[in-house]
């Protein structure tokens, strides 16, 4: 009996003992033991459940030694098997507080592991799970180890450009470059500049994610970036288009002629990506070109061309190169003689700028020329003058006056904060809204 | 002083000059007589010019309103004619009727406008859609074979994405509903215990087809309809385009396709490729591989695509076809490949699901094992390999404007006919018509014929009727086999257009 007793109470504190210091069944995989414990254990403590953002602040004091337990947790999504429970999949709250204690850890300790990775020796989870760290905390000068993390490991004898990519691993770097880039636009000329040493999958994931900035930079960059590469060009007149759409018209000239040379390129996939992009730019140095591809041989490059026209003038005439040149040629003629009267103009009498004014609100070409000479009047002294000039801009619909009457939507007077209001909705791309 | 006598002129002078005043009085009388004559003629005419104008003018909106009321018509099951010369419409001051005459899937609408002295005439052509899709996510106009494993339910993507109108209480996912299928052939569904076939919606056999199925492991959760007429496709209209060169696509570097309409030999997609379309785009190829690992991506953002494969579509086993809104609304991959009993045309093994409308009407469709299909499946034969699932999207079938409204595909200015131009007195007059006796534009439509074939309620038999179109009561309908308008009652009139008003419940 006493035999019995004492039996039982040694095996009680045996399985006590066992649930104290066993490992978790994943421990290993969970980084240097103890640190997988605890994040394992805190994942799991009663007292955190339900409450996110005490679970990310428990796992981010754990400080750095939690990391490899942190990545690996995040990659798996998968709570390992602990004492008496059973593993599990993490928890939609537990995953995001994850996420949330990668913020709260201190930036330079999480990029230095990071850095330290090595790719080779890590699963398919933890390098998506680490790009998503990235993702997360990044900057724009971190971007090389996002490329280094998903770059494939060429196998011997294989040059890197012909390894294929593992699809999730280059959605996740995509998303890295996405989150990056939108909270730190410096980062756009950094991975331009890099996008010549990454292999190629990875260059054209990065090519893309620059034509989804928002920022007006992108478009610089991927001009840049045309010409080096010719098997590229396709995907970066894309991108720019992309771009192009999203932000306000360039005022670098060089990034429309750059794009512009590919008008009359041999090869008609990058004619009509061209004649795409010349229209989103709103190019009007592009029209006698354009007015020249209608006699193309493809149709549809005579159509694309035709299209082109028409959204850059906003003028309608049949697809008749002469035509349009003609016209073209007309426009020009008015402007040369246009341009030189528009000097000045803020300084007039208020009749006088008012006829010079209400004579240009019928004019599509030349608008960002127009639009640039007509700015220094929304400070004018004479209130109704700024009101005819936020209504005349807001007709020519130039992206290059969204400043100056963005500036304007703070004015005191109400009737001429109204009007900027109104012009910037006329304009109505992305940029003014 | 004595006066002075007047100085006298000689006696033959005084006669001469006496009564000249008054010829140049008459003389000045008369020219300005006549220029006031002139002037009142001038004005007058310039007043009946200006007048004659302002008719005109009128008449041509008059004829034009007619056009539109015919239009109106054809919208809502008429034929299009609006009055007649005989009795024509009192609108505003004027009058107007028009003349719809059809023929073969076109309909021209004449509209004569009549006001005071105003004559006009204009005329347009429309072209009527005969044929709008069957109801049915998965059709075929032979047999058609399903194999196990396989689940159909359907969705609507206008009431949001898939997965939110999905739920596992089943066990597995799915809408449970609207997985309608038909077939002119004969359906064999195959499924096993382990391995069940589940159609969620009803089975529709026309043309005599037979349904055979296993009898055990197969779910139909709708109703099989059978007897039913054959069920008609449309046919693929090909856009007439100039091709390039085939390409065989590898590399890194993904091919880019720009927005436009673009036609290919062929095209060739190698392993670890990538080739983009970028919508809006018509791209025409004569055929079309996407190896194993390669993917083809059709980005709708920008706008609708419309991939038409005039020989072959093969998506490899492992191959990856993206529509990136997933919206099979935006992407149509058309076969107009006949392939007369040969290999199927269109073989789909992606590894992706393919959000699409999919039509192959004289082509055999072979989807593999595990293939996943949101949006649309008619062709002229089919297997569906194991383990596929096919969403229905009910939205691709729903009639709009866009897709069973007739075409414009001219509008002119015609002759007036020689009696009515050359009466320029009052229009009513000249037709000789009581101008409070006429009808109102609404009121004057010639209706359409309509032969129903269609159900009252579940379990019930199908009722065949023949009716005037506005006259039928479409509350009563249940759930409809087909409809066909007639211009007159059949068998005399022109079958106009054939279609579905309710979907199948």
């Amino acid at each position: 009996m006493k035999g019995s007793y004492y039996r039982s109470i040694l095996a009680i504190l045996g399985a006590c003992g066992w649930l104290l210091c066993a490992e978790p069944a994943a421990g290993a995989a969970v980084g240097d033991g103890r640190d997988g414990r605890t994040v394992v254990g805190v994942v799991r403590a009663r007292r955190t459940a339900g409450e996110p953002g005490r679970l990310a602040t428990r796992l981010a004091a754990l400080g750095p030694r939690a990391l490899p337990a942190l990545l690996w947790t995040l990659g798996t999504k998968r709570v390992p098997a602990f004492r008496l429970e059973a593993p599990r999949d993490l928890r939609p709250e537990e995953l995001s507080s994850i996420r949330e204690a990668f913020r709260l850890l201190p930036v330079d300790d999480v990029l230095a592991f990071l850095e330290d990775l090595e790719p080779a020796t890590l699963t398919p989870e933890s390098i998506r799970a680490a790009l998503e760290v990235l993702g997360l905390i990044g900057r724009g000068g971190d971007l090389d180890v996002a490329w280094r993390l998903a770059a494939p490991v060429a196998p011997a004898g294989q040059t890197l450009d012909w390894v294929p990519m593992d699809r999730s691993i280059r959605a996740a770097f995509e998303r890295a470059l996405d989150r990056v880039l939108e909270r730190d636009p410096g980062g756009i000329a950094i991975l331009g500049g890099e996008i010549g040493s990454m292999p190629r999958e990875l260059a054209a994931a990065a090519i893309r994610a620059i034509g989804r900035t928002r920022h007006p930079e992108s478009l610089e960059v991927l001009a840049r970036l045309l010409s080096h590469e010719p098997d590229a060009d396709g995907l970066i007149l894309l991108a720019i288009r992309e771009s192009g759409a999203r932000v306000a018209r360039p005022s670098d000239t060089s990034i429309a002629w750059r794009v512009r040379s590919y008008l009359d390129h041999e090869d008609v996939l990058l004619v009509l990506g061209s004649v795409r992009a010349m229209a989103i730019l709103q190019d009007d140095e592009a029209v006698p070109q354009l007015a020249e591809l209608l006699d193309h041989p493809q149709q549809s490059v005579r159509s694309a061309a035709y299209a082109a026209l028409r959204e850059i003038t906003r003028a309608v005439f049949a697809p008749d190169s002469e035509r349009w040149l003609a016209w073209y040629e007309a426009e020009t003629d008015w402007w040369r003689r246009t341009a030189p009267t528009l000097d000045g103009l803020a300084q007039r009498s208020a009749e006088e700028a008012a006829t010079v004014i209400n004579g240009l609100v019928a004019k599509h070409m030349f608008r960002h020329e127009i639009a640039e000479a007509l700015s220094p009047c929304l400070w004018h002294a004479q209130p109704d003058i700024v009101l005819l000039t936020c209504s005349v801009l807001g007709s020519l619909g130039s992206s290059g006056s969204i400043p100056a009457l963005s500036e304007l939507r703070d004015s005191s007077e109400p009737r001429i904060a109204a009007a900027a209001e109104r012009a910037l909705a006329r304009i109505g791309t992305v940029a003014a809204r | 002083m004595t006066p002075q006598p007047m100085q006298r002129l000689g006696p033959c002078r005084r006669a001469s000059n006496r009564g000249s005043a008054l010829v140049f009085a008459l003389i000045a009388v008369i020219a300005v007589a006549i220029l006031s004559a002139g002037l009142i003629q001038l004005s007058s005419a310039i007043s009946r010019r200006s007048s004659e104008t302002a008719d005109n003018k009128s008449a041509f909106y008059l004829a034009e309103a007619g056009l539109a009321e015919g239009y109106r018509g054809l919208m809502t099951g008429n034929t299009g004619q609006v009055g007649s010369a005989a009795e024509p419409v009192a609108f505003g001051n004027g009058l107007f009727w028009v003349d719809a005459t059809h023929e073969d899937g076109f309909v021209r609408l004449e509209s004569f406008g009549l006001c005071n002295s105003g004559r006009a005439a204009l005329a347009i052509v429309l072209e009527r859609q005969v044929e709008g899709d069957p109801p049915f996510g998965v059709f075929s106009r032979e047999p058609l074979e399903i194999r196990p494993g396989t689940l159909i339910d359907g969705y609507d993507s206008e009431l949001g994405a898939y997965a939110e109108q999905a739920d596992s209480s089943r066990g597995y996912l799915t809408t449970g509903a609207n997985g309608h299928l038909a077939s002119n052939g004969d359906v064999e569904l195959h499924g096993t215990v382990a391995d069940p076939t589940r159609v969620h919606g009803n089975i529709g056999l026309g043309g005599g087809g037979v349904l055979s199925s296993d009898e055990r492991g197969v779910l139909v959760s709708g109703e099989v309809f059978t007897g039913g007429a054959a069920l008609e496709m449309p046919l693929v209209h090909v856009p007439f385009l100039p091709t390039l060169p085939a390409v065989t696509h590898s590399g890194a570097m993904p091919l880019v396709i720009p927005p436009g309409k673009v036609g290919y030999t062929g095209i060739k997609i190698q392993p670890h490729s990538e080739v983009i379309v970028q919508g809006p785009a018509t791209l025409v190829v004569e055929t079309l591989e996407v190896a194993s690992d390669a993917t083809l991506t059709l980005d709708t953002l920008g706008g609708a695509i419309k991939l038409v494969v005039l020989a072959t579509l093969n998506a490899q086993p492992g191959s990856f076809i993206v529509n990136t809104t997933a919206d099979p609304k935006l992407l149509s991959v058309e076969v107009a490949a006949d392939d007369a009993g040969g290999a199927p045309a269109f073989e789909f093994a992606a590894a992706t699901p393919l959000h699409a409308r999919i039509r192959a009407p004289l082509a055999n469709v072979r989807l593999h094992r595990g293939s996943e299909l949101f949006g649309l499946l008619h062709a002229k034969g089919m297997t569906i390999g194991a383990g596929a699932a096919l969403h229905f999207d009910r939205a691709l079938t729903r009639p709009t404007s866009a897709t069973h409204g007739p075409r414009l595909v001219s509008w002119s200015v015609v002759e007036v006919p020689a009696p009515i131009a050359q009466r320029r007195s009052d229009p009513f007059e000249v037709l000789g018509v009581d101008r409070n006796t006429l009808p109102r534009p609404a009121e004057a439509h010639t209706g359409l014929w309509l032969e129903i074939r269609y159900r009252t309620g579940p379990g019930q038999s199908y009722i065949d009727a023949t009716t005037w179109y506005d006259g039928f009561d479409w509350s009563l309908v249940y759930d409809l086999w087909h409809y066909k308008v007639y211009d007159e009652p059949p068998p005399v009139g022109v079958l106009l257009y054939v279609g579905y008003q309710v979907p199948l419940r």
